[in-house]
């Protein structure tokens, strides 16, 4: 029960920030229509340039998602609530599962406005019924990313220098994963080196179980990701010391 | 005090905070050695997967990467842009193509079956190597200028900034002081990483070190601006850098960062003409294709007045506040 108290008030410190607001649902679709109209001509006559953007946009939301528990984390006036939590009668390890949980569910939520947006109003093509196991895929990769948010932010101790370190990072692998362009068709060396983002692990996926029915890479992902969540949870669980509060 | 001493300030520190600055540092420059690295590497032309059952096929082009496979590709391989296109031999000098492409591609592919081997593709990469890096480093300078510059809005928020700005040295001075900062931050590692490429790497890197230096000071300038007149705006520093890499990523794409406009969109056009990344490129495609520097003259006087509006504006705006006893 304490636990649900704690998430409510996180996810509404998510919810009432403008700022968190437009990144999570403004941001995509305002991505998605400028990529969309760079490549317009490029595509033929029938086949919509929102169809690529439409699975590569929420994977960068996805990717985002670990600023957005750094933030949510250890922010300036957050961090000083975090202390009060901390003396009341709960797990300490709720506070940083909480964190994670409430930026997933508000990153989550983002996506799938964005994605219904991308649906119905630029119609594009996510296959049949399948495309509800590609979300799958990308909720999960969603998932990780929170976590492991929540694990900077324990290692790093302040929300600056964890997002300092992701940001970069996380644009690397948003590039790398081909979500401004597909970054396949440049080459071998570039085409290998792009295996080493996690977005291009579930652009695969998904353009798999989109294009070609296939969904081989679907399982053994959502374990790996899972995997990783509940590893950096642990890390936090090691790294999370009160007395960087006092 | 003057704006040296401000700027001896805040660089030490900066220094000081050793693992926030080595993190910050090191990954901005692993960034930038990976996008040069990557650029230098691009192909251009086109992928085709050659579909067929005879096994004497042979292609020979500078433009065309061609795979000769004896199964149909699947399509998320189109999808993804592994393949350009997929042309299945049906024997008999007849041929299927099958691609995502524009129709002005497929008829290049075409031209190139019947065998003209230096058929142009209208591809995304038309720009040179000079251009490319620009573009990509662009992005990566604005998001890291405005990591530094956002330690202004720290010192808003720990009272550091009243205490500097009643002292003799003011506001105006402890601004410029931090511009500074910002600059050199923004060049010296950049342009290393350029030097690091040039002469341990052995890449291609396109304009001249001369030319580098001029233009990389330049994109500084802009970056410092940008994030001065941002983190004057700002008091809330998470906020702040959700909308800096909103607008950051937004307008680094809309100008062509990564590849060429091909868009018809007339009000958008318009929008992205305002823009000084698009105005900075402008610049370097031309400096690429050998103009003479009057060309450029026009677009260079537009950004270093729009920049300098930018950072007065946001001097103006600091000051104000403080007068109104805001912090």
């Amino acid at each position: 029960m304490n636990f649900f108290i704690l998430l409510k008030r996180d996810l509404k410190n998510l919810a009432f920030n403008p700022g968190y607001v437009i990144f999570e649902i403004g941001l995509p679709i305002l991505l998605a229509l400028i990529l969309g109209y760079l490549n317009g001509s490029s595509y033929r006559t029938g086949f919509s340039p929102y169809n690529y953007y439409a699975i590569t946009i929420p994977i960068f939301s996805a990717l985002y998602a670990s600023t957005l528990t750094a933030n949510n984390f250890m922010e300036r006036q957050i961090k000083d609530t975090n202390l009060r939590v901390i003396y009341s009668p709960i797990r300490l390890s709720y506070i940083y599962i909480s964190k994670t949980i409430a930026s997933f569910l508000f990153t989550s939520f983002g996506i799938i406005v964005s994605s219904l947006y991308f649906k119905f109003i630029l119609k594009t093509n996510y296959g049949g019924f399948n495309a509800i196991y590609a979300f799958i895929v990308i909720l999960a990769t969603c998932f990780m990313f929170s976590s492991l948010g929540a694990m900077m932010c324990c290692i790093f101790k302040s929300e600056e220098a964890a997002n300092k370190v992701q940001s970069i990072f996380i644009n690397i692998f948003v590039f790398l994963g081909g979500v401004y362009f597909p970054t396949e068709g440049f080459g071998k060396v570039i085409s290998s080196l792009s295996w080493i983002s996690p977005a291009k692990w579930t652009f695969e996926a998904a353009s798999r179980i989109i294009y070609d029915n296939d969904l081989s890479m679907m399982m053994p992902l959502i374990l790996i990701y899972m995997a990783v969540a509940v590893g950096s949870l642990i890390i936090c669980r090691l790294t999370f010391k009160v007395e960087d509060y006092v | 005090m003057n704006i040296f001493n401000v700027y001896k300030n805040v660089f030490e520190r900066s220094i000081n905070r050793k693992f926030y600055l080595i993190f910050s540092l090191g990954s901005t420059i692993v960034a930038m050695l990976l996008a040069i690295y990557f650029t230098s590497k691009l192909s251009i032309g086109a992928n085709i997967a050659f579909v067929t059952n005879s096994k004497n096929v042979n292609f020979k082009s500078s433009v065309v990467q061609v795979d000769v496979l004896h199964e149909k590709i699947k399509e998320s391989e189109l999808f993804s842009g592994k393949y350009d296109a997929e042309v299945i031999d049906e024997g008999r000098g007849k041929f299927k193509i099958e691609t995502f492409k524009s129709d002005k591609f497929k008829k290049a592919i075409q031209s190139f079956l019947i065998g003209d081997t230096n058929v142009k593709f209208d591809s995304t990469v038309k720009r040179g190597v000079g251009t490319n890096i620009l573009g990509f480093m662009i992005m990566f300078l604005f998001i890291q200028a405005f990591l530094f510059m956002s330690l202004f809005i720290e010192d808003k928020q720990n009272g550091t900034f009243k205490r500097i700005a009643t002292t003799p040295a003011g506001v105006i001075k402890y601004l410029m002081g931090y511009s500074l900062f910002n600059l050199t931050i923004n060049f010296v590692p950049s342009f290393l990483v350029l030097l690091i490429e040039k002469y341990i790497f052995k890449v291609n890197i396109g304009f001249s070190i001369g030319t580098y230096i001029c233009l990389l000071m330049l994109m500084s300038f802009m970056a410092t601006a940008y994030s001065l007149l941002l983190c004057s705006l700002s008091e809330n520093h998470d906020n702040c850098s959700m909308y800096s890499t909103t607008i950051v990523i937004a307008t680094s794409l809309l100008s062509g960062n990564f590849y060429n406009i091909n868009g018809k969109n007339y009000i958008l056009n318009n929008i992205i003409k305002v823009l000084p990344q698009k105005n900075y490129l402008d610049i370097a495609v031309n400096i690429e294709n050998g103009k003479a520097f009057s060309d450029s003259l026009a677009k260079l006087t537009y950004i270093i007045v729009f920049n300098l509006l930018l950072f007065v504006i946001g001097i103006m705006f600091t000051q104000r506040r403080f007068k109104k006893g805001k912090y």
